[in-house]
């Protein structure tokens, strides 16, 4: 078998992979580590010693695939490029349209910059968030209809559809131009072992290799292969005529070494560039989160803790079983889609601690359901003014103790709420028959 | 008005006259022709000697076949090729233990029974007030319904029939489940538990599992309401599940202490007997409990004790 074909299917296993255990979860532990693939985010689980295991695994083969080869990652593995990949109506003769492959590396050290001061920006751009978010987009916004809801659910989609997109320009553009994850990368094979190279004696100069790369390695009349552009798609490998393009060992000759295509300048530039955006958006009004009233997945204490651990990638939108987690908008762009919990929509289940399973990056605890079931999301508090005294929300009530209890007045029994108690899973606010706003409220502790 | 020239003001009122009554008569018409194609609702076997059978401190299963023998074996109730519908109380995601939903081995025992008595096909079903999936895993009957054969449903909005309700007080029609409407039998196997509400839940009270709609109107006037669902259709044969008895902090409590351990099954064909006679068994007067006293009022059955033959087979096992 060609290793052209070999690749195909592992690209293919690798998106079903990625895409069916992000529909239906099947162990959802197992779940946080494939999103874990990516191991900048796999770096801050530390979930259980078993995931912890796992995703070191996970880096080891990522990171040595990529110290060996080059960005096998991007070629073989990442479900983004396989989809662009697979859009092969998209032809290649447009391939330099906007062809400006330092730009990634800017989009890295940009983000890289904002991170010193404390600006999470990467989920972005990171492709296996974006394709998560463009999951998400389907399945979770369209069943629940809450309007609101629904559009921002759109907008991660059309974050994703970006991608595929792009390669009516140019096939793989973003790869080539934007993916920041793809320059970590591209900086990581100046230390690779081996790359594809053309050997100089064997070339004919034929240029097909040129005309079938999807990520333009191969500069026009140089005929000398960029390593730190190259995906290891091996196109050019199988085109060649006179089988002149293999992988060969680094020689210490200084001509050979892959160049990354950005100066000390720029780098510093890109940086600067991040560190002083990180000053002006933090004093843009609407930037900043104020006081939320937004509740939050089971275990979240802290807002500011929470949205810069929380990568956006919706895992959460989608394992929860009530759909009543939902993407937070209009407080601050710094909180801008975190996962926000509205029980009107769904209730926190009792038995269910699935968010915090699914959660790749811990910023949604992972807790043992008797923990999660003492955890404090909010408290009930009944509007009387409302309340049509049915008693539905004591009759829902998981605490064992009831935290809704029934209190005999005149002329109708009515129920009354014990803060103490409450841990604000909002069954009783999803079951409150009162139209609109329900009667009994979950509001933030 | 018959040789005068129509006015516009005549013309239009006339119009909307004829217009109001048809948008009044025409859903009752609606509802008379659905009335027709509906039989009666049976008249009260009333003093026809209504009976409630007891077993007693057995294993669950036992104490279902031992009081099926009493009724006069499944044969009575499930004839061959039927399709039959299960209907347990699986109305929150509690485990057994906790009392809230119908014990597993009481419904695995019945689906058996119904199939050695040449049963086609059992189905199980419920509507959860908790999330459906969950509330069947984790009350344990998703699992022992299928080891037993039965075929497990979940129901759905498309499975419900908005259906008349002949003689109804209070409720003219509601949605109903298929399944329920359909089948050639149905068996009602309440748990008797504390509500918060309603005192009590029992028999009458999970009729509220095979309806649709938005059941939380149902807290506006709990007692006709659920007494007018008797009228539609009628379980072959109910079972109340006393083998754990929740007592407090129904009906969806979770506190193990809140549980007794009773081990009692109770069966008769006549919904408000049986629940009459759990209701004593929680020291309730039957009249106390609201549906009961309705339902008997609409002369779905006997509520007076003393007019019902309570047979009490106790084993003493346990």
């Amino acid at each position: 078998m060609k290793t052209i074909q070999f690749r195909r299917i592992v690209q293919l296993l690798s998106f079903t992979v990625f895409t069916i255990l992000f529909f239906f979860g099947i162990p959802y532990a197992f779940q946080s580590n494939i999103i874990s693939f990516t191991p900048v985010f796999a770096v801050m689980s530390t979930n259980n010693i078993l995931s912890i295991l796992i995703t070191f695994l996970i880096i080891i083969s990522v990171f040595g695939l990529t110290l060996l080869f080059g960005r096998v990652y991007c070629g073989w593995i990442c479900p983004l490029g396989s989809i662009s990949d697979f859009l092969w109506w998209t032809d290649l003769k447009k391939r330099y349209v906007l062809h400006y492959p330092k730009f990634k590396y800017y989009v890295l050290l940009f983000l890289v910059g904002l991170t010193f001061l404390g600006i999470q920006l990467f989920w972005w751009f990171e492709p296996v968030t974006r394709i998560y978010r463009g999951i998400t987009g389907f399945t979770t916004g369209f069943p629940t209809g809450v309007m609101e809801v629904t559009f921002l659910h759109w907008a991660g989609l059309a974050l994703f559809l970006v991608v595929p997109l792009l390669n009516i320009f140019s096939k793989r553009l973003w790869c080539k131009t934007f993916c920041p994850s793809g320059a970590g990368y591209a900086w990581l094979t100046k230390f690779s072992r081996y790359k594809l190279t053309i050997e100089n004696e064997k070339c004919i100069r034929c240029e097909r290799c040129i005309k079938v790369c999807p990520v333009n390695t191969i500069e026009k009349e140089m005929y000398v292969l960029n390593p730190s552009e190259c995906v290891n798609c091996r196109l050019c490998a199988e085109t060649c005529p006179t089988k002149a393009i293999k992988y060969s060992a680094l020689k210490n000759d200084d001509s050979d070494k892959p160049k990354v295509a950005i100066t000390r300048r720029e780098f510093i530039g890109s940086v600067a560039t991040g560190i002083a955006a990180g000053i002006v958006l933090k004093h843009i009004p609407g930037w900043n989160r104020r006081r939320s009233v937004s509740l939050r997945p089971p275990g979240v204490a802290d807002d500011e803790d929470f949205e810069k651990k929380c990568i956006r990638c919706g895992a959460c939108f989608q394992v929860c079983p009530t759909k009543g987690l939902h993407p937070e908008v209009g407080n601050g762009l710094t909180s801008f889609y975190i996962p926000r919990f509205i029980p009107r929509v769904g209730y926190c289940a009792y038995s269910c601690i699935k968010c915090g399973k699914s959660c790749p990056t811990g910023a949604i605890p992972n807790l043992k359901l008797v923990d999660k079931q003492n955890t404090v999301i909010g408290t009930a508090v009944i509007d009387y003014e409302r309340c049509i005294k049915c008693l539905i929300c004591e009759e829902m009530c998981p605490i064992p103790e009831k935290a809704v209890r029934i209190r005999a007045v005149k002329p109708m029994d009515e129920p009354y709420v014990i803060p103490d108690l409450c841990i604000g899973c909002g069954i009783c606010e999803n079951a409150c028959p009162v139209e609109g706003n329900a009667a009994i409220r979950v509001i933030r502790a | 008005m018959s040789n005068k020239k129509l006015t516009r003001r005549e013309f239009l009122k006339t119009v909307a006259q004829a217009g109001l009554t048809a948008a009044i008569t025409s859903p009752l018409s609606v509802f008379a022709a659905e009335k027709k194609k509906k039989t009666k609702p049976q008249p009260a076997e009333k003093n026809m000697g209504a009976v409630v059978n007891v077993t007693k401190n057995a294993e669950p299963g036992e104490l279902i076949r031992q009081c099926i023998t009493l009724m006069g074996g499944m044969e009575k109730f499930v004839k061959k090729g039927d399709v039959v519908v299960i209907k347990p109380n699986i109305g929150f995601d509690r485990t057994p233990e906790l009392a809230c939903t119908t014990n597993p081995e009481v419904v695995a025992e019945l689906i058996k029974l119904a199939y050695s008595a040449g049963a086609k096909k059992v189905v199980m079903l419920d509507r959860p007030c908790s999330r459906a999936e969950d509330s069947y895993r984790n009350s344990g009957i998703e699992k022992a319904a299928r080891d037993a054969g039965a075929e497990v449903k979940f129901v759905t909005k498309s499975m419900y029939i908005n259906t008349a309700i002949p003689g109804g007080v209070a409720l003219k029609e509601w949605p109903f489940v298929k399944d329920i409407l359909e089948c050639n039998a149905w068996i009602n196997v309440p748990i008797a538990k504390h509500h918060g509400f309603t005192k009590l839940s029992l028999g009458i009270k999970n009729y509220l599992g095979i309806v649709g709609g938005n059941r939380g109107l149902f807290h506006s006037n709990m007692h006709p309401w659920l007494a007018d669902l008797c009228l539609v259709t009628k379980p072959k044969l109910v079972v109340m599940d006393a083998v754990r008895a929740r007592l407090r902090n129904g009906p969806s409590g979770g506190m193990p202490e809140d549980v007794e351990q009773w081990d009692t099954v109770a069966m008769s064909t006549d919904i408000v007997a049986v629940d009459a006679y759990t209701a004593t068994l929680f020291k309730y007067k039957p009249e106390e409990i609201g549906y009961i006293k309705e339902a008997y009022d609409r002369g779905l059955g006997e509520m007076d004790l003393a007019k019902v033959n309570v047979v009490i087979k106790d084993f003493g096992k346990k």
